[in-house]
């Protein structure tokens, strides 16, 4: 799932630099959408533990 | 103003971009592949990236600090997982440059940009302009360029290493070569 937000990143990246830019705003807020579901799907107990 | 923030955010672009290559010749050159929090780091770090891009290609906006910022702290709130993910064992992952791991360097890295970002944020002139899809300069964009190869190739990094599935903790290479 995290080459998801890779490829979305990629395509943000190319948009932007042949300069539309509202389009590489909006892949960029999927990829982070993207993102934040894989960093979700990471177990937090250990995280509990430390703090 | 305008011209010192994008000049700024030019050389943090090449900054970035020099990670990334840096991270990439330590994969492939010595053979240490990230996992999946580590992946994530570097995604977070294309977004950053990003930000600066659209700072450098169109001119500054609250926005594209938004995506730098945002990035940022997704980046820093993973690195520090990892952190406290190996200080609870006691153990650690990978090589240490000059006595940090590449996660500890990955928190102090992003942590820096968020400072970076917002003493930028008080460069009040630089959004007097506003965004203008100008024909950038030949240096604004070999670096948009640069930027956009440097995230293709991390792409098929991380599609070589995981496919499209969850990527394991302690990879030993490109899965999909492997099998």
């Amino acid at each position: 799932m995290i080459v998801v937000p890779f490829i979305l990143m990629v395509v943000a990246a190319l948009v932007a630099t042949i300069g539309m830019r509202r389009v590489s705003l909006w892949v960029w807020f999927v990829a982070f959408a993207a993102l934040l579901f894989v960093f979700g799907q990471y177990p937090f107990d250990v995280l509990n533990i430390a703090l | 103003m305008a011209t010192l923030a994008r000049a700024l955010n030019s050389l943090a672009l090449l900054v970035v971009c020099a990670v990334l290559l840096f991270v990439l010749y330590w994969e492939l050159m010595r053979g240490e592949f990230p996992g999946g929090l580590g992946l994530q780091q570097r995604a977070a770090l294309l977004g950053v990236g990003l930000g600066m891009l659209l700072n450098v290609r169109f001119g500054a906006s609250e926005s594209h600090y938004g995506v730098i910022l945002a990035s940022a702290l997704l980046g820093a709130w993973v690195a520090g997982r990892q952190m406290l993910g190996y200080i609870v064992i006691a153990g650690s992952y990978g090589s240490a440059i000059f006595e940090w791991h590449f996660y500890t360097w990955a928190f102090a890295g992003f942590c820096v940009t968020i400072v970076f970002a917002t003493a930028l944020l008080f460069m009040e002139g630089q959004f007097f302009e506003g965004v203008r899809d100008t024909r950038p300069s030949s240096a604004a964009q070999a670096a948009g360029w640069l930027f956009v190869l440097v995230a293709l190739a991390h792409a098929v990094s991380a599609l070589l290493q995981c496919g499209f599935e969850a990527c394991i903790d302690a990879p030993a290479g490109y899965e999909l070569l492997l099998k």
